[in-house]
């Protein structure tokens, strides 16, 4: 690996030289497969692994019968989810048992042979169903939930004022809901594990966001210290949410225990799709405005529906009622949120980690409600938009930038003052997310080597988003080095300081203010060092292996070494580690937001009136960065996003049939590719006003991009054609169908 | 996810290859592109036990054309067939049908008379050529015999060979021949295709396929335009009342024909 070159992993990874999960071999290694349900809801009453077993090539196959002395059981914050299912399966696609055989095509071929006889209960094939009086329960409900409603995993209320009496009160209530599919990240490289037992302890090698959630996961499962755990990270091809906390790791962990030898576990793309999905969800809002037209109350009820187990949907339930009001300054406001269990693949993070959801929502309100009223929808926005200092919903952190201008910027680039032709629209949208996760707490090593090379060591992981080259240069302006003097190394336990792991845009703002935190203390412990050994007074600088302050230049290990007891030539150089907190008050509920992640989405479209066809003619997608690392990895990240935001707004959407999802292929499920980029493109503006708390006021941007476009593009479609559209993805039959409609397709509003 | 075992053949000629496709005591498969037999077998749909690698063939590789017939070999893939003189020169619309076909990697293997041969609804080639009436010709161990493109399917992925490989694809294009070729695609495969020809010898010929439903003409729209007076909303009102497509991830059957309806009224729109 390497973050110093002038394009980093890019010909490594274009020349297959860059080693992946899938690449990585143990001496002796082994395969796995797994088995799994084809029921969604039942009780497993018998497993046979008679068969599987007498294969060639087969050396065992793990069921729950191996579990002695391992706790099967992880999760995020709810440890309910077993590595393999215990009598019980949720979902079709649960792993309920495990082959290991001497190829992967043994293993495979074996796992059909496992024989699972499962008596069936009945399905919850929905969150409607789910919390149905009567439902059976799937799990106990979680924090927050009303005892009498069943299978709610989470559920979170975030409230000021009085909406009842100002919903009462108002002139005018907008009342609509809000609907989107589960969808799946369709990261490039699928799901894949591996793991050895040899003396020092357990090694394993995952392409995973998060090594050290891994790493103390496993050491707990398996009753290790965690210094007998070792998890690497190498490169990841792309996780946005689907490889946080455990997934595989611990069942590979346990064949691998099984078997007495390594073992590697490669899922399939369709495997893939079968271990976490970007939450569905549904939400009801009222939205209540005065006799000036302005907003003065808003409810909103959000239900996402989490699947099997909880995962990270505590979080997200959470998270969601924080973020579906919008930022706006509305005086009396509810929001209720919850996660419910359904017998579906477990629904978890997934870049936004619910605020494309919820967003979807409010931003599309925010639309009709303008046009309800009569008022361009950028000058509603503006009346009621926070400005920047403003706390986000009266409470949190003060709004960091000027959301009204990244508004302009967005309308000015897609020209919304001017339809090119007929049917054809322009729409807008804002979408602001509390960025970081909560804490940005890091560490990372440091290390300048005899010859002044600089080495970095950082719990983060590469996952194609450019973490390296950021780190490396973080590194290089903080010592003053060319970036080419930098290597940096990610995501192995045994050699980085702790991280929480690379998700939530927290990397460049946590881990790169370790970074720079770690080059100053470097500086200042070479100046130290320097004056002690009666250098010449003045800046000093690293020049190749030297130390240089005006005329005066020293090998920098004589200078280190200089009283040190040990030879020059034996000095190991210098070591540091830098750490970083900046948690304001941990603890509350909802504790106070760390930076904005900002992204104004304008979007052109023309609509097809006879078939109902979107055309994206041009996007702009306008991203408060703070202050640009990396400009060719920021503007990847930001049109990425909004490529991704494309697919799963016009597109993607898994469709269940009877619990069983019917189009987990590439075929059925269409994510957008090079050749779908609108014709005017998408044009990537990166805002710098140095506000944010990392690096020369950067701020992270991993998700900003995605937010906001499902809102813009439907409100374009009505701005070009007149219809309005409340589902995801906005399908042609649909916009078709709603273009045919006579009536029925305004919203319930109340006006007096 | 695997492909299951399998013995490769590759004949030089056709007789070879004849007695190895012909063979009934041994389940085999014609390859040649493998853009849609090597995908099924991946997903354990079929598992032939020989596969019969007919790229190396002599004699299927040609394409020529004499007077008014095009002819091109089983082994010329699509984008041989769009880069063609030939087909640019006396049949053009087959050149960009070929050349809009699936992506670059499907059309640089993939064979035109592969895709005939898979049957596949949402064949492009397939409605064109069935609304120009072209023909296959197919060698198997009772001699050569041609078969109609828009017979040469029984049903959805089920083409009537018989032991036989394709030799080649004919199509006689008439003078004064105008064509449209309109399709829809959403995702990954075309939903709607639709073909309309006019010329002076054979007045309409209107051929749809997709939409659940293998390339067939439809007579009725035809005889609708070939009155001379027809309104477009006549022809797409005959065509409606012709179609039953089946609903899927792509939209309903009320869709499908608005769709069919729409590419109908275009494509006629284009060459009237």
């Amino acid at each position: 690996m390497t973050g110093g070159e002038a394009f980093g992993d890019l010909r490594a990874k274009v020349t297959g030289a860059a080693v992946f999960a899938s690449d990585s071999r143990f001496p002796g290694m082994l395969h796995g497969a797994l088995v799994r349900s084809d029921v969604a809801h039942g009780l497993i009453v018998a497993l046979d692994t008679a068969e599987a077993e007498a294969m060639p090539g087969v050396t065992c196959v793990l069921t729950p019968d191996d579990f002695d002395g391992i706790d099967p059981f992880y999760g995020e914050l709810v440890l309910d989810q077993p590595m393999l299912a215990i009598d019980r399966v949720r979902y079709v696609g649960e792993p309920i048992a495990a082959v290991v055989a001497r190829t992967r095509r043994e293993a495979v071929e074996a796992a059909r042979l496992v024989q699972a006889t499962i008596e069936p209960l009945p399905p919850l094939f929905n969150s409607d169903e789910a919390m149905g009086a009567g439902a059976e329960r799937l799990h106990p409900n979680g924090a927050g939930a009303p005892a009498d409603v069943p299978n709610i995993c989470r559920e979170s209320r975030l409230a000021q004022g009085d909406v009842d009496a100002a919903l009462a009160a108002a002139a005018y209530v907008h009342h609509a809901v809000y609907e989107c599919p589960p969808v799946y990240h369709y990261a490039m490289e699928p799901h894949c594990s591996l793991a050895s037992w040899e003396a020092d302890g357990l090694h394993v090698i995952s392409g995973t966001q998060q090594p050290f959630r891994v790493r103390d996961t496993l050491a707990r499962m398996f009753a290790v210290p965690t210094s007998r755990v070792r998890v690497r990270a190498p490169y990841v091809g792309g996780a946005f949410g689907s490889k946080g906390e455990a997934k595989y790791e611990p069942v590979v962990a346990a064949m691998a225990r099984k078997a007495g030898r390594p073992v590697q576990l490669l899922c399939s793309v369709e495997e893939s799709v079968h271990t976490v999905t970007r939450h569905g969800c549904r939400v009801e809002m009222w939205t209540g405005l005065d006799s000036s037209n302005t907003i003065v109350a808003r409810r909103s009820d959000v239900t996402f529906d989490t699947g099997a187990y909880s995962d990270k949907g505590p979080r997200i339930a959470h998270r969601g009622a924080h973020r579906v009001t919008g930022p706006y300054r509305i005086a009396n406001y509810e929001a209720t949120s919850r996660a419910v269990f359904t017998n579906t693949v477990p629904a978890g993070a997934f870049r936004g980690f619910s605020t494309s959801q919820v967003l979807w929502a409010s931003e599309s309100a925010m639309d009709e409600i303008a046009r309800h009223v009569g008022e361009d929808p950028l000058e509603f926005r503006r009346r009621h938009l926070l400005r920047e200092g403003e706390p986000y919903l009266g409470f949190d952190a003060p709004v960091d930038a000027d959301l009204g201008s990244d508004l302009d910027e967005a309308a000015r680039l897609v020209g919304s003052a001017t339809p090119s032709s007929p049917d054809t629209g322009t729409g807008l949208a804002i979408g602001v997310k509390d960025g970081g996760g909560g804490a940005a707490r890091a560490a990372a090593h440091l290390r300048i080597h005899p010859d002044g090379s600089v080495e970095v060591h950082a719990g983060a992981a590469e996952l194609g988003q450019g973490a390296q080259r950021v780190l490396a240069r973080v590194a290089a302006e903080g010592l003053g080095v060319e970036v080419s003097r930098v290597e940096v190394r990610l995501g192995d336990t045994a050699t980085a300081p702790f991280d929480r792991g690379t998700n939530a845009s927290r990397t460049t703002v946590g881990v790169g203010m370790a970074v720079a935190k770690a080059a100053a203390s470097a500086r200042v412990a070479l100046k130290v060092a320097w004056l002690a050994d009666g250098g010449a007074k003045g800046s000093l600088r690293l020049d190749g292996a030297d130390l240089v302050a005006g005329e005066d230049r020293r090998p920098m290990v004589d200078v280190l070494a200089r009283g040190s007891g040990l030879p020059a030539r034996e000095f190991p150089g210098l070591a540091v580690t830098g750490t970083h907190t900046d948690t304001q008050e941990e603890g509350s509920d909802f504790f106070p937001t760390l930076f904005y992640e900002v992204c104004a989405t304008g979007v052109r479209v023309h609509v097809d009136r006879e078939t109902g066809e979107i055309r994206v003619e041009h996007l702009a997608s306008v991203v408060e960065a703070g202050h640009v690392l990396d400009e060719a990895g920021g503007h990847g990240q930001n049109v990425g996003a909004a490529m991704m935001g494309l697919g799963t707004s016009l597109t993607e959407e898994l469709v269940y049939s009877q619990g069983e999802l019917i189009n987990a292929n590439l075929i059925e499920y269409r994510v957008p590719t090079i050749a779908e980029l609108p014709p005017g493109g998408i044009t990537s503006v990166l805002v710098e006003n140095a506000e944010g708390p990392g690096p020369g006021g950067a701020k992270g941007i991993g998700e900003a991009g995605i937010i906001a476009v499902a809102p813009a593009l439907a409100n374009a479609v009505e701005d070009a054609v007149g219809v309005r559209l409340r589902r995801l993805p906005l399908h042609p039959e649909a916009v078709w169908r709603a273009l045919n409609q006579t009536a029925g397709s305004s919203p319930d509003e109340r006006g007096r | 996810m695997y492909l299951p075992d399998f013995e490769l053949r590759r004949p030089r000629t056709v007789e070879e290859a004849v007695a190895l496709i012909g063979d009934d005591a041994r389940d085999s498969a014609v390859y040649m592109g493998g853009t849609e037999l090597l995908l099924l077998m991946k997903l354990g749909l079929a598992a032939p036990e020989v596969l019969v690698d007919c790229k190396g063939v002599a004699g299927l590789k040609g394409l020529g054309v004499s007077g008014p017939r095009l002819s091109i070999g089983a082994a010329v893939t699509h984008a041989a067939v769009e880069a063609a003189e030939e087909v640019n020169d006396l049949f053009p619309e087959l050149a960009s049908v070929a050349g809009a076909l699936a992506n670059v990697r499907v059309r640089t293997a993939g064979t035109l008379g592969g895709n005939l041969c898979f049957a596949d609804p949402h064949s492009d080639p397939a409605t064109l050529l069935t609304a120009i009436d072209a023909s296959v010709r197919l060698v198997g161990r009772h001699g050569v015999r041609t078969v109609a493109v828009a017979d040469l399917a029984r049903g959805p992925y089920d083409a009537v060979l018989d032991g036989e490989l394709l030799l080649a694809v004919d199509a006689e294009v008439p003078d004064g021949l105008r064509v449209a070729y309109e399709r829809i695609v959403l995702r990954e495969r075309p939903v709607v295709t639709v073909a309309a020809l006019h010329d002076p010898q054979h007045g309409w010929r209107i051929a749809v396929g997709g939409a659940g439903q293998l390339a067939r003409r439809i007579g009725e729209v035809e005889d609708v335009m070939n009155t001379g007076t027809a309104e477009l909303g006549d022809a797409q009102a005959a065509l409606r009342g012709q179609l039953r497509p089946a609903e899927d991830l792509d939209g309903s059957e009320e869709y499908k024909q608005q769709l069919a309806s729409v590419l109908l009224g275009r494509a006629l729109a284009r060459i009237r």
